[in-house]
C-alpha cells in the first residue's frame, strides 16, 4: 500500500523542489513518446517524395514546410527523434556499463595495472571528442552502428575516470574489507559490494552524457559523416537544410535545429536537477549557497 | 608546485605517444584493406591489381605495422607530418603550415574574449545574486551551454543575411596581409564559440564567487576598511578562479570540437575543416596527422591552463591534482 502513496508523493516533492527539471523531464517523455509512436503522429510518410509540393513553406498541409524533394519536414523531424534519441541512449548505455566496470576493476586491482590503464584513459581524454569520433567513422565507415561505436568510445573513458574515483573511496570502506575477509571472490566483491555503492552518482553522470551523445550524433550527421540517408536524424536534416537552402527555405534548418536544441536543453536541465536531488553533498552546498 | 608541474610535463610525452598509437591503430588495424578503402573512396567500383599495389607501395603498407608506425611517428616529429595527401598530392608539411595557424587563431581569440567577458559577468551575477541581472546571466549561460554551436551558427548567418543583408566573406584572409578582412572572416565563428565557452566559464565564475564571498576572510577584509574592488578582485576573484581554472581545461575539448564544426560551416581553412574533408574522401595520411595535431593542441592548451592554475594557487600539489583529475 505504502508504495502507492510513496510514488506520487515523491513525484510532488520532485515537482515542487525542481519545477524546471520536472517540466524538462515531461518534454523528454513527450519527445520519446513521439519517437516511439512516430508512425501515428507524423502526418506524412517521412520518405514520401512529392515534387509538385517541393520547398513549400510551413502551412496547413505541411506544418513545418517541405524540402527540395517535397518531403514533409514535420514528419521527418518526428522520425528524426527516433534516430537521434536511439543513437544517444544506446551509446550512453553501453558507455556507462563498460566504463563503470573498467573503472571499478582498475581501482580494485590498483598498482601497475591501474597506473597503465589510466595512462591509456589519459590518451583517450586528450582527444577532442568529435575528433576521436571522426577518426573512428573514417576507419569504420558511416552507419548507425558505427556512429554508436564512435560515440561510445568517446564517452567511455570519461565514465572510467568517474567510476574509478568513486570506487577508490568505496573500496576502503569497512564493509568491503569485511567482504574480503570472509573470503568473497573479487568478482563478488566488485559486483555485490562496490558497484551498488557507486551506482547513484554513476547514473546521474550517465544521464548527463545523454546530452553529449545527442549533440555528438547531430554533429557527425551535420558534417555528413553520421547516420547515412535516407534516415532522417536531426543533424542530417540540418546538413541537408544548410546546403544551399538556408536562405531559400530556412524552415528546413530551423525546425530540426529547434527540436535538437530543445532535447539537448532538457537533457541538460534534467541532469542538473537530478544531480542536485540525488547528490546530497552538492545539494547541501547549494542550500548553503542560496540559504 | 615545481614537482606538480614537472609531473604534468613528464606525462605530456607518454600521453601523446599513446594517443598516436590509438590513432594509428584505429586507422590501420581495424577491419578492411586500407588500399581498397582508399581506392573505393575515389568513387571507382572496380580496381585492378596494379592500382591496389601502387597504393600499397605509396602508403608503405607492405612493411610490418610496427615499422609503418615508426616511420609515421618519426615523420611527425621531424616536421614532415607523414608524407603527402593522397587526394591533392600536397605535401603535409605545407598543408599543416597553412591550416594550423587558422585553428590556433580561432581558439586563441575565443579563449581571450571568453575570459574577458566571463569574469566580469560571472562576478556581476554573483554580487547581484537573485537580482534580475543574475537571472539574465544565468539563463543566457544555460542557453549557451546547451544549444548546439552549429545551430547557433546557422541561425546567426541567416539572421545577418535576412536583417543586415551581410554575409560573412567566404575567402579566408591572413591577419598580417589584410587585417580588416581577417576580422570579418573570424568574427562570426569566434563569437559563436565564445557563446558556448563563456557560458560555461560564467557559470563556474558565478558559483566560485558565491562560495568565496561567504567566507570569513571576505568579511574581515571589508571590516578592516578595504575598498570593495580590492576585496572583490584580490581576495574574492583570486580564490574563485581556482575552481574555474580547474575545470576550464576540461572544456578545451568541447571548444576544439566546436572549432572543427564551425570551421566547416564558415569555410575557414583550419585543421578542423581539413580533417572533416579528409574523412569525407578517406585521405588516410591527412586524417592521421591532423588528428594528431589536434590532440597536441588540446594537450598544450591544457598544460598552459594547468601552469596558470598552479600560479594562481600556490598550494596546489600533485595529490590535489590526482583528486581533481579523477573527480
Amino acid at each position: 500500500m505504502s508504495g502507492f502513496i510513496a510514488v506520487p508523493h515523491m513525484f510532488f516533492i520532485v515537482i515542487k523542489r525542481k519545477p524546471v527539471g520536472a517540466i524538462c523531464a515531461a518534454i523528454i517523455f513527450v519527445m520519446a513518446g513521439g519517437a516511439i509512436f512516430a508512425g501515428e503522429i507524423a502526418s506524412h510518410d517521412p520518405l514520401e517524395q512529392n515534387i509538385s509540393k517541393r520547398l513549400s513553406p510551413p502551412g496547413r498541409e505541411h506544418f513545418f514546410g517541405s524540402d527540395s524533394f517535397g518531403r514533409d519536414t514535420f514528419s521527418r523531424v518526428v522520425y528524426g527523434a527516433r534516430v537521434s534519441l536511439y543513437v544517444g541512449t544506446i551509446s550512453v548505455a553501453i558507455a556507462a556499463v563498460l566504463g563503470s566496470v573498467i573503472g571499478i576493476i582498475s581501482a580494485y586491482w590498483g598498482g601497475k595495472f591501474d597506473m597503465g590503464l589510466q595512462r591509456v584513459v589519459d590518451a583517450f581524454l586528450a582527444f577532442p571528442s568529435l575528433v576521436l569520433a571522426l577518426v573512428l567513422v573514417a576507419s569504420l565507415g558511416a552507419s548507425v552502428s558505427n556512429v554508436i561505436i564512435a560515440i561510445t568510445t568517446a564517452i567511455t573513458p570519461q565514465m572510467v575516470r568517474l567510476s574509478r574515483s568513486l570506487a577508490m573511496v568505496v573500496k576502503e570502506e569497512y564493509y568491503v574489507l569485511a567482504a574480503q575477509s570472509v573470503g568473497c571472490l573479487s568478482t563478488r566483491t566488485i559486483f555485490r559490494h562496490i558497484l551498488p555503492n557507486c551506482l547513484a552518482p554513476l547514473v546521474v553522470q550517465a544521464s548527463g552524457y545523454l546530452e553529449q551523445a545527442v549533440v555528438a550524433e547531430a554533429a557527425l550527421s551535420f558534417l555528413g559523416l553520421g547516420v547515412p540517408p535516407p534516415h532522417s536524424s536531426w543533424g542530417r536534416m540540418l546538413h541537408e537544410g544548410a546546403q544551399g537552402y538556408l536562405e531559400v527555405a530556412p524552415w528546413l534548418t530551423f525546425f530540426p535545429g529547434l527540436a535538437l536544441s530543445l532535447a539537448v536543453l532538457c537533457f541538460s536541465l534534467v541532469g542538473d536537477a537530478m544531480r542536485d536531488l540525488l547528490d546530497p553533498h552538492i545539494s547541501l552546498r547549494a542550500i548553503r549557497k542560496h540559504g | 608546485m615545481q614537482k606538480y608541474l614537472a609531473l604534468r610535463l613528464l606525462l605530456f610525452a607518454p600521453t601523446l605517444v599513446i594517443a598516436s598509437i590509438i590513432i594509428f591503430g584505429v586507422m590501420r588495424v581495424l577491419p578492411g584493406d586500407v588500399a581498397l578503402v582508399v581506392l573505393s573512396g575515389s568513387g571507382e567500383v572496380t580496381h585492378d591489381i596494379e592500382q591496389i599495389e601502387s597504393v600499397r607501395e605509396e602508403l608503405g603498407l607492405d612493411a610490418p605495422l610496427v615499422i609503418q608506425y615508426g616511420k609515421w611517428f618519426g615523420s611527425m616529429l621531424s616536421g614532415g607530418f607523414g608524407g603527402r595527401s593522397l587526394e591533392t598530392r600536397e605535401e603535409l608539411r605545407s598543408l599543416v603550415a597553412r591550416q594550423f595557424p587558422v585553428t590556433l587563431q580561432l581558439t586563441f581569440y575565443t579563449i581571450l574574449i571568453s575570459v574577458g567577458i566571463s569574469l566580469p559577468l560571472g562576478i556581476l551575477a554573483a554580487v547581484q545574486q537573485d537580482h534580475w541581472l543574475d537571472y539574465l546571466v544565468r539563463v543566457l549561460s544555460i542557453a549557451g551551454q546547451a544549444l548546439p554551436s552549429f545551430f547557433i551558427a546557422l541561425v546567426s548567418i541567416l539572421g545577418l543575411v535576412k536583417i543586415l543583408h551581410w554575409s560573412p566573406p567566404i575567402i579566408y584572409s591572413d591577419l598580417w596581409e589584410d587585417p580588416w578582412a581577417h576580422i570579418q572572416v573570424m568574427l562570426l565563428p569566434t563569437l559563436v564559440l565564445v557563446w558556448g565557452y563563456s557560458a560555461f566559464l560564467i557559470r563556474m565564475t558565478r558559483s566560485g564567487m558565491l562560495e568565496v564571498l561567504r567566507q570569513d576572510y571576505i568579511r574581515t577584509a571589508y571590516n578592516k576598511g578595504l575598498g570593495w574592488h580590492v576585496v572583490l578582485f584580490r581576495h574574492g576573484l583570486r580564490n574563485a578562479l581556482i575552481p574555474v581554472l580547474s575545470v576550464a581545461g576540461l572544456q578545451i575539448g568541447a571548444l576544439l570540437s566546436g572549432a572543427v564544426i564551425l570551421e566547416s560551416i564558415f569555410g575557414l581553412p583550419g585543421l578542423g575543416r581539413g580533417i572533416v574533408q579528409a574523412v569525407t574522401v578517406r585521405d588516410y595520411p591527412v586524417i592521421q596527422s591532423l588528428a594528431m595535431l589536434l590532440v597536441f593542441l588540446m594537450l598544450s592548451v591544457n598544460l598552459a591552463v594547468d601552469m596558470i592554475y598552479s600560479l594562481v594557487d600556490p598550494r596546489i600539489s600533485y595529490n590535489d591534482d590526482a583528486m581533481r583529475a579523477s573527480g
